[in-house]
């Protein structure tokens, strides 16, 4: 009788260690729907918006076309790892939005959130796809500075007098030498946004390099030495 | 203040964004004023805290001068410029910072009066005719802008 406990006992002990991977194998497919629960909609109904708003259907599609070739490859690649979403998201260094890894991070907490990254179609597109879900975001670049006055030197410069201030140096250098860029309107406004969302409790988001860029950025750099000293 | 920019707000007092639009005025500013990098930014706001701004940059402003630049700001912080619009609907790819030249709302300094009025109906006419949807509806617009510091 008791060596009969024994077997049912440790059958019942296998029987529940077993079901541990079965469970599992069943919350991939609900994990996969609850994206496409989330994102897909959004999208594929703004792409539906028609000719009147050609800009914005335009620029969607191919943020659309490019976020579901990405989830593709991150469900292969890692069928573990989560698509940030809702509005109280905390992010954490290897989330993948849109398609792009999280390569350092500052939470912050005025409930903003700020990208970087080594090229900026990248940052848009994680930007655009945070913004989709109704996110406050900000990015260093026209979408999201045009409307924004930078005090550089004691005087007050719109985003028209910061391009171009650039497009005439590029006029007078070709390749704007390094010591020249810095001095740049464009980059002086740069390290002014970079010192704006590091001490105003923007949650900050660093993609790094998904690109693989070989040269460095002085931009880049910079923004990264004021946020992540 | 500059005398051009008090033409500017008298001709913009004229134009009536709010029975079609329902936009109200929200601010006015004159920044770097009695310098020569003065320029003036005036704002209306809707109720879906949609904003219009319209900057006017004087005749002999160095950098950027001569100019009205429209924008739209949304909640959620994009902005699109009017400029920046009307030339990706002709050229429908990401834009160079010379490709928006040929569509910014220059004035003419020797007719500023008259130059104000024309460019100032032509916003007004954009805004309520192809743009009313982005004014009165939760719509944005995203146009793609090549970064210059890319470059770098």
């Amino acid at each position: 009788m008791k060596l009969h406990l024994q077997i049912l006992f440790f059958l019942l002990t296998w029987f529940n260690l077993s079901a541990t991977p079965a469970f599992a194998k069943v919350a991939l497919p609900s994990f996969a729907v609850s994206f496409q629960n989330t994102e897909n909609p959004n999208l594929k109904s703004e792409l539906k918006i028609g000719v009147s708003n050609f800009a914005r259907s335009s620029i969607l599609e191919n943020s659309f076309s490019q976020i579901e070739v990405f989830w593709e490859r991150s469900v292969i690649e890692n069928p573990a790892r989560k698509v940030v979403q809702g509005a109280g998201s905390v992010f954490k260094v290897g989330d993948n939005i849109a398609g792009f890894f999280v390569n350092r991070i500052k939470n912050g907490t005025n409930g903003k959130i700020a990208i970087v990254g080594r090229k900026m179609s990248p940052v848009e597109t994680v930007g655009n796809s945070l913004a989709t879900e109704g996110k406050q975001i900000e990015l260093f670049n026209t979408s999201f500075q045009k409307d924004n006055i930078f005090k550089i030197d004691g005087v007050d410069k719109t985003w028209g007098d910061i391009t171009s201030d650039f497009n005439n140096l590029k006029k007078q250098y070709g390749t704007i030498p390094d010591n020249i860029l810095q001095n740049s309107l464009m980059y002086k406004a740069n390290l002014v946004w970079a010192e704006k969302i590091k001490t105003q409790g923007y949650t900050i988001i660093d993609l790094g390099n998904p690109t693989n860029e070989i040269a460095q950025s002085v931009f880049y750099n910079m923004e990264v030495q004021t946020i992540f000293p | 203040m500059n005398l051009e920019i008090e033409k500017f707000k008298k001709e913009i007092a004229k134009l009536d964004f709010n029975s079609e639009l329902g936009f109200c005025f929200l601010e006015e500013n004159v920044y770097n004023e009695n310098t020569e990098n003065e320029f003036f930014q005036y704002k209306l706001k809707n109720d879906l805290n949609k904003i219009i701004s319209f900057t006017y940059y004087p005749c002999n402003r160095p950098v950027t001068s001569n100019e009205i630049a429209l924008i739209l700001i949304y909640p959620n912080g994009g902005s699109t410029n009017l400029s920046d619009f009307l030339a990706y609907k002709q050229l429908n790819r990401r834009l160079s910072y010379e490709d928006v030249l040929q569509y910014r709302f220059k004035v003419d300094c020797d007719k500023l009066e008259q130059s104000i009025q024309f460019q100032l109906q032509k916003i007004s006419t954009l805004l309520n005719g192809e743009l009313k949807i982005y004014l009165m509806t939760e719509e944005w617009i995203f146009i793609p802008m090549h970064d210059p510091r890319d470059d770098y």
